[in-house]
């Protein structure tokens, strides 16, 4: 095996390797830029936090808050949100109050009234949001911001 | 001037018409004859044609704004009941589209069953594949557009599949959607692909896949099978021999425009009227059916209720019944694997994302598998039999997936049996 000898660029090699960088590096910084360009700038800015009624707004039991889309879970004087978007496709899910399940009509998914998955597709629990009270005392929800199960009730 | 000299083989007429640029001057009796291809390729083009035009029609009354009183919905409100034709040109529209997704996988059928996937037509069966992707796209941003309750809740499911993509479904989503959720910017976002960006790229491609038509030989055929191919002028490996310029890259000892006067036909009128009679037979079909039947409106959209059942239109209903089963234990696995706090990879990955993706991976690969072409132009040739009952089995997959789809899913997606 003998290598070849090298061959000595030439000018018109050099600028068709040239050439062809440059259009390379062009194509790609326009791609870059229209990339950029229709990615959204604010992603989660709207929709992530909902103002909603006084407490004694909602009825004992489950509300669902079309605005928001979440339901709000009453007991007594303790409060509780939960997200009614479907975690499998988005789909918002329908209380359905004899078996006390959450269902989904997109493709069947069920849920507890905690959240948690009792048939699929769904794969991860509905979310529990934060919940707070604004200085009106009206509930305050974050749609994006989703605590522990254990801190889900809120006591008013 | 005329320095032409007409023959019988390149009348005037050769040297004038316009339709040559697309068609050779002589065609094979054999590939004139109806189970030739069934002229699907014909008629995906002559409904390509008709949604066009009625599309353009609808442009001119179309509002992209999910304004309530002003914007799309109103706007169907008022091809319905206010635009004279309003009606008939929204259905044609509508049902050209439906037709024109069947009339291409059965197009694929036909190419995929003769055999006319491999050498010298790799090329254009990637072409092809690139062509059935937009006219799915197409179908899917047209289906938002009229702003009704099948259409918003299909593009929640269909950005949050997309959104299921490992490492950039975030991203696509944002951008799909131009923004969070699906609003007024994703109305805007799919009526600009919808009418313009996508149809510029089919346009392109369909451009490219009629002339490779052309200069791959014609249409597949059986005397192509045990010659060897004249090296290609485009590729496939082989330059140009000096002077061969554009021939047309035939396995035959003569390109189509010196095929002998008794296996072929000049393709003016014989191939022309043809293509007429099949453009004329299409426009009649799609003019009676929207005559029969009005392309459906729901309610409008509401973000705030899920109709029951959501269902996506007939041919991504296959797509749906995959996004709606329990892949059990892969359900649970984590994205990426060894990360347990990653997100959990849904059966949205498994049957919205993995399975469609290695479905059209494999038929990207279809003409890459074997070596030597075989069975050229033949259906269902006995040295392709297995490939094509495997084949015919994951059509018929599709088939009843979409069946079940359609016909048996009541409310919350529950298997019923409707009849
Ligand atoms: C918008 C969609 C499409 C249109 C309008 C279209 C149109 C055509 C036309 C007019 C022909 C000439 C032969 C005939 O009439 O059948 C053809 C041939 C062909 N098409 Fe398509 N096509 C489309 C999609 C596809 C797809 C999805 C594939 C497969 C992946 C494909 C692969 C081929 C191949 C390989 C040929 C070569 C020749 C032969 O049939 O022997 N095309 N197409
Ligand atoms: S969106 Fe709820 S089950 Fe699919």
């Amino acid at each position: 095996m003998t290598d070849p000898a090298p061959q000595p660029l030439s000018r018109r090699g050099f600028l068709q390797a040239a050439a062809v960088g440059l259009a390379a590096v062009a194509t790609g910084l326009a791609a870059f830029m229209a990339a950029r360009f229709i990615t959204p700038a604010l992603p989660h800015a709207q929709l992530s936090d909902f103002t909603l009624d006084l407490p004694a707004a909602y009825p004992e039991g489950q509300s669902f808050v079309p605005t928001a889309r979440i339901f709000i879970e009453r007991r007594g004087n303790r409060f509780r949100c939960l997200s009614a978007e479907c975690t499998h496709l988005g789909c918002i899910v329908a209380w359905n109050a004899p078996r006390r399940e959450f269902d989904c009509p997109c493709h069947g998914s069920v849920f507890t009234a905690d959240g948690a998955v009792l048939k699929g597709p769904a794969a991860r629990p509905l979310p529990v949001l934060r919940l707070t009270r604004d200085a009106g005392g009206r509930l305050l929800v974050q749609r994006r911001t989703s605590v522990a199960p254990d801190q889900a009730w809120i006591t008013i | 001037m005329n320095t032409i000299t007409p023959t019988p083989d390149r009348p005037r007429s050769a040297y004038r018409n316009f339709y040559h640029h697309l068609h050779p001057l002589r065609i094979r009796r054999d590939s004139l004859r109806p189970a030739a291809t069934f002229g699907l390729g014909l008629i995906a083009v002559s409904l390509v044609i008709i949604i066009v035009l009625t599309g353009l029609l609808l442009m001119f009354h179309y509002v992209p704004s999910t304004d309530p009183t002003a914007g799309a919905y109103a706007s169907m409100q008022d091809l319905r009941w206010i635009v004279p034709f309003g009606r008939l040109v929204r259905a044609m529209h509508r049902w050209a589209a439906h037709f024109l997704v069947l009339v291409v996988v059965l197009h694929l059928a036909s190419v995929f069953l003769r055999g006319a996937f491999q050498v010298p037509r790799r090329t254009n069966w990637l072409c092809g594949l690139g062509l059935l992707l937009l006219v799915l796209a197409e179908s899917f941003t047209g289906y938002l557009l009229p702003w009704d309750q099948l259409a918003y809740w299909a593009t929640v499911v269909a950005s949050n599949i997309a959104g299921a993509v490992p490492l950039l479904g975030g991203w696509l989503r944002q951008v799909l959607l131009g923004g969070s959720d699906v609003s007024q910017v994703t109305l805007v976002r799919f009526y600009a692909l919808h009418v313009f960006a996508l149809p510029l790229l089919m346009f392109i491609l369909l451009a490219i896949h009629l002339w490779r038509v052309r200069i791959d030989g014609g249409l597949a055929h059986r005397s192509e099978n045990g010659v060897s191919v004249y090296p290609s002028p485009l590729g496939e490996g082989a330059a140009p021999a000096a002077g061969e310029g554009l021939r047309p890259r035939t396995p035959e000892p003569h390109p189509p425009t010196r095929l002998s006067e008794d296996s072929s036909l000049p393709t003016w009128p014989h191939l022309v009227l043809r293509e007429a009679a099949i453009f004329l037979a299409c426009l009649a079909v799609v003019a009676a059916a929207a005559l029969f039947f009005d392309a459906p409106l729901g309610e409008p959209a509401n973000p705030a209720h899920a109709p029951e059942p959501a269902k996506a239109a007939w041919y991504f209903l296959g797509l749906q019944e995959l996004v709606s089963y329990d892949y059990g234990p892969l359900s649970r696995l984590h994205w990426p694997p060894w990360n347990s706090a990653g997100p959990v990879l849904g059966p949205e990955f498994w049957g919205g994302v993995l399975l469609p993706f290695l479905l059209f991976t494999a038929l990207c690969a279809v003409p890459y598998l074997r070596a030597k072409p075989c069975g050229i132009g033949i259906y269902f040739a006995l040295g392709r039999r297995w490939s094509c009952i495997i084949f015919l089995a994951a059509l018929l997959t599709i088939a009843a997936l979409t069946f079940v789809g359609y016909f048996l899913r009541g409310p919350n997606w529950i298997l019923t049996w409707t009849w």
